[in-house]
């Protein structure tokens, strides 16, 4: 409970912004999460200091967990510098005094992130946070929260497939991009956040407890490390991520690293032309420029 | 040998609070299923019925008698309030309104995979804003069928079985016309070849010669694979086209109940009586 | 005849109770006969003698209002169809007992064919073999090949009366009730239906027959019995 002290001089807010009690609340769904792998845990989201859908579902979950000698990465996209993830790194620190920040992802013990799982594999010793719009997948075909929860429940999930079947039918592909509905452990079916399907496969008996907040729904909910977790899809029609190839199905390159195992972004130059860039730029500079230069310092960062 | 599939004893259903007189004051003597001491609907009071392997029930009655009510309950779409039900299956035998041995799941179970019902109203028993084909697919993937081509030469069998035009099978069935939306439901509810099938006014405010269609398709279901089924309707004519065995219900309760052919020529209670002369 | 009786009735009677007009309407009263294997029985008597009546109590169309119907199954066991359950009488109706009408049962888009087969279908026959045995009928009943794939609803009363009978006898029941079998045929085709009947009967069957014509009962009987009204 070290994390638990009542006052930090520097802020007069209790250290991780939140009371005692609501930590100790979202700790203990927490728990319950991880006990029951993919089911959503309601929790009283508490009001942040930021609009709900700016990522104050996994903000409360980081300032749960986090302690003074953890050290943070937070990223958006899979940058480190975009104004959401700067600003939550900011209030982060704001509010936990003695945390280190990073954007280094192995140097990090938790990482709060939206919309990717970082490139470079995570570990046993690292907690990946991420946030969440919408947490229940059933929201497409069932609209009453009661009957969602039952088929929850009831692992009934027949109407999710009928979705992907009509997919198939339509376009003779699965076409959803991001929030691939994946079962965890061979029951629940989780939405997991807007990560692109090329993140699901890293669900998969990960090695990193993987925290969901969803701050608006109030719903927490977890991949514990080892889980199993599979995107649904028919048998006969395997599950594809992202392929990044041109039309002559040669494998792109990152046009700053030339990494052609990544998920990369898609830009376009001044001067017309269609170019191709890591989304994760901790894994970018780190291939280019080495790790060491990739470590923000505190004061070049934040200044 | 004939083998039982369902055995339903006293089955009661009461809307409202209900109270001690509901059942002494309502049904056929008192022309009434509403209690006049509690304002309670008894809508169904102490039906038994045993339904034997391949045999279709006709359930017939004046709207308001009870007669849907008693196949929702079966059906699950509904709770009872009293009475027992046993269905029969290969695997074993199955007290459906038992809530200690039978949990919500496995009752889904039932529901899905044992049991098939056709809706007077497609709205019901199809989601409209599917293709007929993923209607079908719903079924089977609560079958736990999740192989795609699989799925889909299934989906196509059975929409040939109840002759939905194969073209038709990627379209959204709120386009179809009413007889050719209820095949696609009988199509749906035989998806998992369910040995019990449940009809509900399924050719009512149905062209004549549309009606007679899909009168043919449930006696070739019946002869080709031994269905069981019961048929809820007003219409003395599909129960006479249809069912073997016919009980007719009024204010909730059976007040006859015998051979089709008996009961449309040989009717017993004065009721029937006269809703077998006004229909001739 | 040494051999038990088929059929045996005992002290049947029938009447219908109309409640509207709270009217009882006797039919037939204290009727006792016999109906063996392998004969033909008539019963004759003037209209409203309850002839028809006491064919549907057998067949459990109409629930008699006293007496016994004692029923030899081919299992060897004695039924009384007046009061045995109806999913017995349902078996019995199946596989033993057959009812050939002047009113024609059939679905209204079943093409002639099925009608005639359906019986077969019920146990379980194949629709090919169903088939091919309910053309053998027909063609011997002189139904012309092109009327086979019509619905029956639209054939002539001759017609629909060979249709009956075919479908009566297709199943090779043990006992068979026949309401005027001939009523609306031409000579010829009489001809062929008698002789159908005949043949049955000799392989078996007994048979209950209600003629229309006194000649046909002289000619087709082995036994009579006479009804007089109630």
């Amino acid at each position: 409970m070290r994390n638990d002290t009542p006052y930090t001089p520097s802020t007069a807010y209790p250290f991780g912004f939140l009371d005692a009690y609501a930590k100790r609340e979202i700790r203990r769904s927490i728990l319950k999460a991880v006990a029951l792998p993919g089911y959503q845990v309601p929790y009283a989201s508490r009001e942040m200091p930021m609009g709900r859908g700016f990522g104050t579902g996994a903000l409360q979950l980081t300032l749960s967990v986090v302690g003074p000698d953890d050290t943070l990465k937070v990223i958006d996209q899979g940058s480190d510098d975009s104004v959401n993830a700067v600003n939550l790194r900011r209030f982060i620190r704001k509010t936990c005094p003695g945390i280190q920040t990073t954007t280094l992802t192995e140097a990090a013990t938790v990482l709060q992130s939206r919309h990717r799982i970082p490139e470079k594999p995570l570990t046993e010793e690292q907690i990946c946070i991420l946030q969440v719009p919408y947490p229940d997948p059933l929201v497409y075909v069932e609209p009453t929260e009661e009957k969602r929860r039952t088929m929850h429940g009831e692992a009934d999930y027949a109407r999710l497939w009928v979705k992907l079947y009509e997919d198939m039918r339509e376009f003779d592909e699965i076409t959803i991009s991001h929030r691939y509905p994946t079962r965890i452990n061979g029951h629940y079916v989780l939405d997991p956040s807007p990560i692109p399907r090329y993140d699901v496969p890293k669900l998969n008996r990960s090695r990193a407890l993987i925290l969901f907040g969803a701050g608006r729904e109030k719903k927490i909910y977890a991949v514990p490390p080892f889980t199993k977790a599979e995107p649904l899809t028919f048998e006969d029609v395997p599950f594809r991520t992202e392929t990044f190839v041109d039309a002559d199905g040669n494998r792109l390159a990152c046009r700053r690293c030339g990494a052609t195992d990544s998920f990369l972004d898609e830009f376009t130059t001044d001067t017309g032309e269609k170019v191709f860039q890591c989304s994760d730029s901790d894994y970018c500079l780190s291939r280019s420029q080495g790790p060491a230069s990739a470590i923000y310092t505190e004061a070049r960062h934040d200044a | 040998m004939m083998r039982k599939v369902l055995d339903v004893k006293g089955l009661s259903k009461v809307y409202g609070k209900g109270c001690p007189y509901c059942r002494d004051a309502t049904g056929p003597r008192f022309d009434t299923n509403i209690c006049p001491h509690c304002a309670s609907v008894v809508a169904v009071h102490d039906i038994s019925f045993t339904l034997y392997e391949g045999e279709i029930l006709g359930v017939m009655g004046e709207s308001g008698s009870g007669k849907s009510t008693v196949v929702k309950c079966l059906y699950f779409d509904e709770t009872v309030d009293g009475g027992t039900a046993h269905f029969f299956d290969n695997h074993g035998q199955y007290n459906l309104f038992d809530l200690f041995s039978l949990n919500a799941a496995q009752r889904r179970w039932l529901r899905y995979r044992r049991f098939g019902m056709v809706y007077q109203n497609p709205h019901m028993g199809l989601n409209l804003g599917i293709s007929a084909g993923g209607n079908i697919a719903e079924r089977l993937l609560m079958n736990d069928m999740l192989i795609y081509a699989d799925i889909r030469k299934r989906a196509s069998e059975l929409l040939q079985r109840t002759e939905v035009p194969e073209n038709r099978m990627d379209d959204l069935p709120g386009h179809f016309s009413g007889g050719m939306q209820q095949r696609v439901q009988i199509a749906k509810a035989l998806a998992t070849n369910p040995p019990l099938l449940f009809l509900d006014e399924v050719t009512t405010g149905l062209d004549v010669s549309v009606q007679a269609s899909i009168l043919d398709l449930i006696i070739e279901i019946q002869d080709q694979l031994k269905t069981t089924m019961i048929v809820v309707t007003h219409d003395l004519g599909v129960i006479r086209l249809l069912a073997g065995r016919t009980i007719v219900m009024k204010n909730g309760c059976i007040i006859e109940a015998g051979l089709t052919d008996q009961i449309l020529e040989d009717p017993q209670h004065a009721y029937t009586q006269r809703l077998v002369a006004s229909a001739l | 005849m040494t051999t038990s009786p088929l059929l045996q009735i005992e002290g049947l009677s029938k009447s219908f109770f109309m409640h509207d007009q709270q009217k009882e309407i006797p039919s037939a009263r204290e009727v006792s006969f016999r109906v063996h294997s392998k004969r033909l029985t008539a019963l004759v008597g003037p209209t409203g003698a309850g002839k028809s009546s006491i064919l549907k109590a057998i067949y459990r169309t109409y629930i008699p209002c006293k007496g016994r119907i004692l029923y030899r199954s081919a299992a060897g066991k004695t039924v009384d169809l007046a009061s045995a359950d109806e999913h017995t009488i349902l078996a019995l109706r199946s596989r033993e007992i057959g009812f050939v009408t002047q009113f024609l049962f059939a679905l209204p888009r079943q093409p002639a064919i099925d009608v005639v087969a359906s019986p077969l279908y019920r146990r379980g026959l194949s629709k090919a073999d169903g088939r091919q045995k309910a053309g053998a009928l027909l063609q011997r009943l002189h139904i012309p090949e092109h009327l086979w794939g019509l619905s029956p609803t639209t054939f002539s009363g001759g017609e629909r009366q060979r249709i009956n009978l075919a479908r009566g006898i297709i199943g090779r029941p043990r006992l068979l009730l026949l309401d005027e079998p001939t009523a609306s045929l031409d000579l010829r085709t009489t001809g062929d239906v008698l002789e159908m009947i005949t043949e049955l009967k000799n392989e078996g069957t007994g048979i209950l027959a209600i003629f229309h014509d006194p000649d046909l009962v002289q000619r087709m009987a082995d036994a009579v019995y006479q009804l007089d009204r109630p």
